[in-house]
């Protein structure tokens, strides 16, 4: 746009200085966990293991069972994003509805659950779920993020870009709301139906407060929990002297291997939400 | 197929009416226009009969039974949308498909159908195809053919041809009249061309502000307009509109004076008493230069188009604007003086109210005009 | 928090609006469908809301309540120095994350847009954006690594004689609040990078040509042309930066030892502290309440006076 050559140079040099401050403590983190137990505690920059060891691997998984968090996230992860998905287009597919009466009033009520910030009912949420006998089960962090007002709003922006005539053919066409809903909304909303998706996987997958509170038991605590122990050297988990940097370090790339299989997906959708959030205002 | 009638019909949008109580008998197997400018109402009344809007008061008969409160897809009626309104997601043969397939007919029974109406509309090669692969009159053409399958007792058609471009706009128009005839089924067409209403309808509605200001046949409307409204909307370019004088009446006629102090006798329908303004109006192509007729005037000319068979001269009469239809090769230049004449069976007269006030004499006319083409015709047959 | 306005628009219009019986009937299904989750928000949301505000003016034990005490425990936690030191704390750090937050980001998107090769600049994107998908515990996993006393930085300073001794990061009560911010634009930039980035392509390029031919330089156009077209943006993004850093929680907890705790234990690690860990469910919630009665008051202002503008 500026049309300058040697600015666009600058901007180049500007963003490579950049990306490398994004990268290098990434990379060195990626580097400290294939290097050996004693390798990964010595001083100096490590950029490249001496040696190449999955030694650190080897502790995380058998000694500290580093599967069984994972699994649990998976398991509250594909679930939860399943019915959160559902349930946003359910509402979403109800909220695009024109002339629906009372509409105004739905709406209030959904930019009211976004107003309030989790942390403020984190006490009284605790007591909800207490009284429901849903602590220290996988089921309260499906339940506690089982659907969202932004998502549902997300959704209803999708259906909103269906033309309304659409809506009308079907409509003189015989189709019930179920028919519509399933054949001709649902098909049309697919971008929209994964973008839903892959925010509430990155939600899922990272839940921290949540599992935090509510669960306990070291069976069922999650991904994020287990990391935090090992990074913050708990004395929960067992004995803190097998714990290694390069067994930190390699707690925390297992952890990125979903984020960057799923990331070429999450950056095409995520990037175009927050060119549509820009636009919104 | 079926008569459709409406009472009485008010439809408002919160405080605002747009609808001002329109009531309306259509025949079996009618091809109905709505026209009018933008605005008028056409369209929300073609929805309140489809169902996509409900109607606040009044009534909607198909077939004799009252549908007010009948979803869409239970009055029998099909639709085509001026956006055509295509599942984007599914191919021709779904598309047309769709209607059959949410009332759960046979599955044998629906391709029957499909195919037998992808052969009307010569779809059968595009029936895997999305609609985006699909050029605008193939569009066009599922539409329809989404709307025929379901064999519906009315057809709706909102604007269907405003996106097409003009060829294809004509080769449709005529497509569509071929489908009224072959089908016979009563059919209700909204569009703002005028000759899209001109050429297709068996009778036109003319509606302004919610309001139906004339029904009739093409002729008609052109002929017997009832009042300045029809007569402007109708014919193009507009018809030109003079202020004249009533002055006295002699049994018969009734003598009116021009400005330029012309005047000129008419057959008005009732007398009037003293001196009235009135409204006279004589179409473009009704004006002839270079000629002596009932009515003279003299204008000056201000702008001229070339359109290859006519030209059409824009002037002035004492402050009020004249256009003339006249020969290609005419040539007129801007300020040049021109006298043009019209016959006093071109001339149409309204009252200080626009109410047309030569209306028996104008429907004589009209008369005499069929009587002339149904005398012809069977001579040109034999 | 942005929407609260919004919220409340939405239910004066509803009572402008009229109900029809007839069509009741006709969306009945919807009302169906929608139920549920309005009965979900009521359970998980409304009325915890509903509790916090009431255990707020309870004297609350393990026991659950033991009678009403009005505002006691709102003076109980204004006499607290300590509780003082956390409203400090919150506001220190949500003025620095958004500071930087709304600002810093400015500069790569410009530099985006000029960047000339299209491969280089998906592959800045894509770089710079990463971080925002990490979870708190990897973004702290990741810096606690690097920057730890045998960490590579520090060793680095080290052998280049910059420094004598390792630089405790994560363990010094100045550097605490630094960290957090640091840490948070890090984790963020790419995200606020993109908006503004969008933001610009969206500039009408005739301004940049009207300006070329006036002769105006690279930093002229930016300051006369971007900078202003860019203030709608920058408006949204303060208001979600200010609003987002209010809620900091995550990174607090986290980094939170006793050599530095005092530093950055923020309004939403009080309330968890207070209420989960002491249980301690009055104080907790009162303290609560004044974070979202801040942050409503917080978001109303800004709106209101970036709406005159």
């Amino acid at each position: 746009m500026l049309n300058d050559k040697k600015f666009s140079l600058y901007s180049l040099i500007l963003m490579a200085l950049m990306s490398v401050m994004m990268l290098l403590p990434l990379w060195n983190v990626i580097a400290t966990a294939f290097s050996t137990n004693l390798d990964s505690m010595k001083p100096g920059l490590l950029l490249w293991p001496e040696t190449f060891s999955v030694e650190g691997f080897e502790v995380l998984f058998n000694r500290l069972e580093f599967w069984r968090p994972f699994a649990n996230t998976m398991f509250v992860t594909v679930i939860g994003v399943f019915l959160h998905v559902f349930l946003a287009s359910v509402g979403g597919y109800v909220m695009a509805q024109p002339n629906l009466p009372g509409k105004h009033f739905l709406t209030g009520i959904i930019l009211l659950t976004l107003t309030i910030p989790s942390q403020i009912i984190m006490v009284p949420l605790f007591i909800v779920f207490k009284d429901f006998h849903l602590l220290n089960t996988l089921t309260s962090l499906i339940v506690a993020e089982l659907v969202s007002g932004f998502s549902i709003l997300l959704m209803r922006n999708y259906f909103e870009q269906i033309p309304h005539s659409l809506l009308e053919a079907a409509r003189i066409d015989g189709a019930s709301n179920l028919t519509i809903f399933f054949k001709v909304y649902l098909p049309l909303t697919i971008p929209g139906l994964i973008t839903v998706g892959l925010f509430d996987v990155v939600r899922k997958y990272n839940m921290f407060v949540k599992p935090l509170i509510f669960i306990n038991d070291p069976e069922k605590i999650t991904l994020q929990i287990a990391l935090k122990s090992i990074v913050m050297l708990d004395n929960s988990t067992s004995s803190s002297d097998i714990v290694t940097n390069n067994v930190v370090a390699g707690a925390i790339v297992v952890a990125l291997v979903p984020l960057v299989l799923f990331y070429p997906y999450i950056q095409k959708f995520f990037i175009k939400g927050a060119h549509a959030g820009a636009e919104k205002g | 197929m079926a008569t459709l009638s409406l009472h009485n019909v008010i439809k408002r949008f919160g405080e605002t009416e747009i609808i001002h109580g329109v009531d309306l008998a259509i025949n079996d197997g009618e091809f109905i226009v709505f026209v009018g400018p933008s605005g008028c109402g056409k369209s929300t009344l073609l929805r309140l009969i489809a169902g996509l809007d409900d109607t606040t008061e009044g009534e909607i008969k198909i077939a004799g039974q009252a549908v007010n409160d009948l979803a869409p897809s239970k009055r029998g009626a099909a639709m085509v949308f001026q956006s055509y309104a295509l599942y984007p997601h599914m191919n021709v043969y779904d598309n047309i498909a769709f209607g059959l397939k949410v009332r759960k007919h046979p599955k044998e029974f629906i391709e029957e159908r499909v195919n037998e109406v992808a052969e009307i509309l010569q779809l059968t090669p595009l029936l895997n195809r999305k609609p985006k692969e699909l050029s605008g009159g193939q569009r066009q053409r599922v539409a329809i053919g989404r709307a025929i399958t379901r064999q519906p007792e009315v057809f709706l058609f909102d604007e269907p041809l405003s996106n097409l471009d003009a060829e294809l706009r004509v080769a449709m128009r005529m497509e569509i009249a071929r489908l009224h005839e072959k089908m016979n089924a009563t059919m209700i067409y909204v569009t703002h061309d005028q000759v899209e209403a001109m050429t297709m309808a068996d009778r036109i509605v003319v509606l302004r502000a919610g309001q139906i200001e004339q029904v009739g046949t093409p002729a008609e409307l052109y002929t017997a307009p009832e009042n300045v409204f029809v007569a402007g909307f109708i014919g193009s370019p507009k018809m030109n509109f003079i202020s004249v004088t009533s002055k006295e009446f002699d049994g018969t006629k009734q003598t009116f004076t021009l400005e330029s102090g012309q005047s000129i006798k008419l057959p008005v329908d009732s007398p009037t008493d003293g001196e009235k303004q009135f409204k006279l109006g004589v179409r473009p192509e009704h004006l002839f230069i270079n000629r002596t007729g009932d009515l003279n005037i003299t204008i000056k000319a201000t702008a001229s188009e070339y359109l290859g068979e006519n030209t059409l001269v824009y002037g002035d009469l004492n402050g009020q604007s004249i256009t003339l239809k006249v020969d290609g090769h005419q040539t007129i230049l801007p300020g040049q003086e021109i006298a043009a004449s019209a016959a006093v069976r071109d001339i149409y007269l309204f009252d200080d109210q626009d109410r047309s006030v030569l209306q028996n004499y104008r429907r004589t006319l009209l008369k005499d005009a069929l009587s002339v083409k149904e005398n012809k015709e069977p001579a040109t047959a034999a | 928090m942005v929407l609260l306005p919004d919220a409340i628009t939405s239910f004066v219009s509803f009572r402008k609006g009229s109900m029809d019986t007839r069509l009741l009937k006709k969306y009945a299904p919807l009302y169906v469908l929608i139920t549920p989750i309005i009965i979900y928000f009521c359970v998980f949301i409304f009325y915890p809301l509903s509790q916090a505000f009431y255990i707020s003016i309870q004297e609350f034990g393990l026991l659950g309540s033991s009678g009403f005490v009005g505002l006691d425990n709102y003076y109980t936690i204004f006499d607290d120095s300590d509780f003082l030191q956390v409203i400090e704390n919150t506001i220190v750090l949500s003025l620095g994350i958004t500071f930087f937050g709304f600002t810093l980001p400015i500069i790569p998107a410009i530099a985006l847009v000029e960047i000339t090769q299209m491969a280089a600049k998906r592959w800045f994107q894509t770089l710079i954006y990463l971080p925002n998908l990490f979870s708190w515990v990897i973004i702290i996993g990741i810096w606690m690594t690097f920057l730890s006393p045998a960490g590579s930085l520090n060793s680095v300073l080290i052998s280049l004689g910059i420094i004598d001794a390792p630089i405790l990061f994560f363990a010094n009560e100045d550097y605490a609040r630094g960290m957090i911010v640091f840490q948070t634009v890090w984790k963020d930039i790419g995200y606020t990078t993109v908006i503004y980035f969008s933001a610009i392509l969206s500039i009408n390029t005739d301004l940049y040509e009207a300006a070329e031919m006036d002769g105006a330089t690279v930093w002229q156009k930016i300051w006369n042309i971007t900078i202003p077209q860019l203030y709608p943006t920058m408006k949204i993004v303060f208001l979600i930066t200010l609003l987002g850093s209010l809620r900091t929680f995550d990174s607090a907890y986290l980094m939170s030892n006793g050599l530095i705790s005092h530093k950055i234990t923020t309004l939403a690690l009080y309330v968890y502290e207070q209420g989960i860990l002491e249980f301690d469910l009055g104080i907790a919630n009162a303290a609560g309440v004044i974070l979202l009665i801040i942050a409503i008051s917080l978001a109303l202002a800004v709106q209101k006076i970036t709406r005159n503008k």
